[in-house]
């Protein structure tokens, strides 16, 4: 794979996540009171943080394990995401929410009390539980959205899209990292980055398109 | 040794990025039918909403049909039982006052008798007019709207300008509905608008159709606002305008004066 590129679609996601932070939280402090946005807001900006200092860990302090921070990852996407669907879901879909919140948490932290060394590797398990409520979760909202005028629409075709495939990426990713010095491995890795460049890119027109104070239908 | 490590590898990742495409495809699937059923959802509720609007319309001409139906029954009625009585009823009278003998306060009430009955059959002649205008059967629209813009005329301080053209390929109901749609018109902008000048104008087109103009000077009124508030007439005016298969604008704004247009293209 290209190193250029794929260098490009690295720094493209970062440049666009951090817009996308800027953006949210600024409508989030100007429109106020929707719960929807101080969720999304808070985990765009707790994303962008987890990814700038994993890179800034191997780039700059050169520490080549950075793993510990997949768990921050995972777990905070995990826990804002669920709380932004949850402002979004109806009277009992929300009791589930919380119910699949604090169930997913306890299994986690019990399975780290019982064995700290997986810190320091990629858990497909937590990848795995962390995540599969999220697309279940954007199929509801799409069901909900059903019989009438959907929020968030983009959004949440970005998560599932993004959620399901980065999953298969990173339930593998496990064996993938294991055997680094493979060129192979780096295609994989350029997918997901193009990937989530195009879930940013969705979020940024989702934006624009619906939360921007210039759009149209306010 | 190595070189079959590799090629397993290769495969996983072959197999994986297979896995990814697969996904990708899947997901947009997934996202595409839930754009376009509910798209259908919203088609369907839209073309409920119409059909439940289409049927309240349907009533409602039915009604104002009803309603012509029994006004002209009603005015039937009042002509033939009580003003025809009410004429024996004078006629008798004036047989009896013919009578020389008679002392002055038997004179007296009877001529009382005659007087009331008079007014009464003046009144009753006047309601069964009111109610169904038999100038309009009998001489046309544009005599019985004329006639109609007289009374107003004379009654009310205001000035009428028209000008009509006979519409005489327009059958008697929907003259009918025309000339109550006028009623309805000038009753509005004299009660409600206190307008002091009124333009009418009545054109015949090309196509069996025609165009009606009306405009005030009065004090207008915000049409959605209104339109909703029962007594006014417009929704009237709006079923019957629907009857004749036409047009209504209506433009109107607060103290600026109103204008109605009705336009039919064809006599459908």
């Amino acid at each position: 794979m290209n190193p250029i590129l794929d260098d490009f679609f690295e720094y493209l996601g970062i440049v666009l996540l951090f817009i996308n932070a800027c953006l949210y939280i600024w409508s989030y402090r100007t429109i106020r009171g929707s719960v929807a946005l101080k969720y999304f807001s808070t985990y765009l900006a707790t994303i962008f943080i987890v990814l700038l200092s994993s890179l800034l860990i191997v780039k700059v302090f050169k520490v080549r394990n950075n793993l510990y921070l997949s768990h921050l990852y995972f777990l905070s996407q995990f826990v804002l995401l669920s709380l932004f669907y949850k402002s979004q879901f109806k009277k009992n879909q929300k009791k589930w929410v919380n119910i699949t919140l604090s169930l997913v948490l306890l299994i986690v932290t019990i399975q780290y009390i019982n064995k700290p060394q997986l810190l320091k590797k990629f858990n497909l398990f937590e990848i795995f539980i962390s995540s599969f409520p999220l697309v279940v979760y954007s199929i509801v909202h799409l069901y909900n959205a059903l019989n009438n005028k959907g929020k968030y629409m983009l959004i949440n075709a970005g998560v599932l899209m993004y959620i399901a495939t980065s999953t298969l990426i990173f339930i593998l990713g496990d064996y993938i990292t294991s055997n680094t010095k493979n060129h192979l491995i780096a295609k994989i890795w350029f997918i997901n980055k193009v990937l989530y460049v195009g879930y940013l890119l969705l979020i940024l027109v989702e934006w624009k398109k619906n939360i921007s104070p210039l759009s149209s239908k306010s | 040794m190595e070189e079959e490590y590799f090629a397993s590898l290769e495969q996983i990742i072959g197999a994986l990025v297979y896995g990814i495409i697969f996904l990708v495809l899947v997901t947009t699937g997934l996202i595409l039918f839930f754009h376009y059923s509910r798209k259908k959802i919203t088609e369907k509720e839209i073309e409920k909403i119409a059909i439940s609007l289409d049927q309240k319309q349907k009533v409602l001409q039915a009604s104002i049909a009803a309603q012509e139906e029994e006004r002209k029954r009603i005015a039937k009625d009042l002509h033939d039982a009580i003003s025809a009585k009410l004429n024996v009823v004078s006629l008798t009278t004036h047989v009896l006052l013919e009578d020389e003998g008679l002392d002055i306060e038997h004179q007296n009430s009877l001529n009382h008798i005659l007087d009331v009955t008079t007014k009464t059959l003046e009144s009753s002649r006047k309601i069964a007019h009111d109610l169904m205008p038999p100038i309009l059967e009998k001489f046309g629209l544009k005599v019985a709207l004329e006639e109609l813009l007289e009374e107003f005329t004379k009654s009310k301080q205001i000035e009428i300008e028209s000008n009509i053209d006979d519409l005489n390929f327009l059958s008697t109901d929907k003259g009918l509905h025309i000339f109550r749609i006028i009623q309805e018109l000038l009753n509005n902008s004299t009660r409600h608008g206190k307008a002091s000048l009124i333009i009418l104008e009545i054109k015949k087109l090309s196509n069996e159709g025609f165009r009606i103009t009306f405009s005030d000077n009065g004090v207008g009124f915000d049409f959605d606002e209104d339109r909703k508030k029962p007594g006014i007439g417009l929704q009237n005016i709006e079923s019957r305008v629907a009857i004749l298969n036409g047009e209504f604008i209506v433009n109107s704004k607060l103290n600026k004066g109103s204008t109605f247009i009705i336009n039919c293209n064809s006599d459908e």
